[in-house]
């Protein structure tokens, strides 16, 4: 038993060393960008509309009656 | 005529939520299928190709945040879910809601592939060919077939 411990702590170790470490700054610098704020809202920008969509469906009949009387106060 | 509103069935709660969970698990299906097992992009392969293992690292991330965004999509939906089914007013209909989570996933293909493909040009489907529009096109074409199922459905689920 504390073979098969000391083996998996042994390996859980190996995976951490096993990483990237000399990339792993370049890839921060590479995410990190002045760009950043803009990649997000860009990639964002789908899901967001496509939520809009989602709610504003799910609402509908509580937003129509508000909508109808808008128009019609025009 | 309040009361006659009150007891007309109301459909949109339940196709909301299926166009929420169709448009999160379509947004699975491109993120698992396209980016990770074929491989044929990432999320912003179209301004950083990933032809480094720094540069491949950093689409990684972009698509970490694209998975997290659908992830939030789908768990609303699912809200969604629960809250319409628990209405007395919302029809339980199988169809309905089978042709919402196809107007969901065609909806995640319209709007993906015209904002992220053909106005930013983040990324595009297939980033290996040298002429990228058969691929967005597809993409485009395919994602309207299931918007033309899915309103299908949601019309033969009517009560």
């Amino acid at each position: 038993m504390q073979k098969i411990f000391l083996t998996l702590l042994a390996c859980l170790w190996a995976a951490g060393a096993g990483a990237c470490p000399w990339c792993r700054p370049r890839v921060r610098a590479g995410i990190y960008t002045p760009a950043y704020t803009a990649n997000v809202l860009l990639v964002l920008l789908p899901v967001a509309v496509l939520l809009g969509v989602g709610i504003g469906l799910f609402y509908w009949d509580k937003l129509r009656p508000y909508f109808a009387t808008s128009y019609a106060k025009r | 005529m309040p009361n006659a509103d009150i007891l007309r069935p109301h459909r949109t709660p339940l196709v909301a939520a299926g166009i929420l969970l169709g448009a999160g698990l379509g947004g699975f299906v491109d993120g698992i299928v396209l980016h990770q097992i074929l491989q044929w992009h990432n999320m912003l392969s179209g301004q950083l190709p990933p032809d480094t293992l720094v540069r491949a690292k950093v689409n990684m991330y972009w698509d970490g945040l694209f998975h997290a965004a659908v992830w939030v999509l789908t768990a609303i939906g699912l809200a969604m879910l629960w809250a319409a089914t628990g209405r007395a007013d919302v029809p339980h209909s199988g169809r309905t809601l089978a042709g919402g989570l196809l107007l969901g996933w065609g909806m995640f293909n319209v709007v993906e592939g015209l904002i992220d493909h053909a106005l930013l040009g983040l990324h595009h489907v297939y980033e290996y060919a040298p002429n990228h529009l058969p691929a967005d096109l597809g993409f485009l074409a395919f994602g309207l077939a299931l918007l033309l199922a899915g309103g299908a459905l949601v019309r033969a689920g009517r009560v």
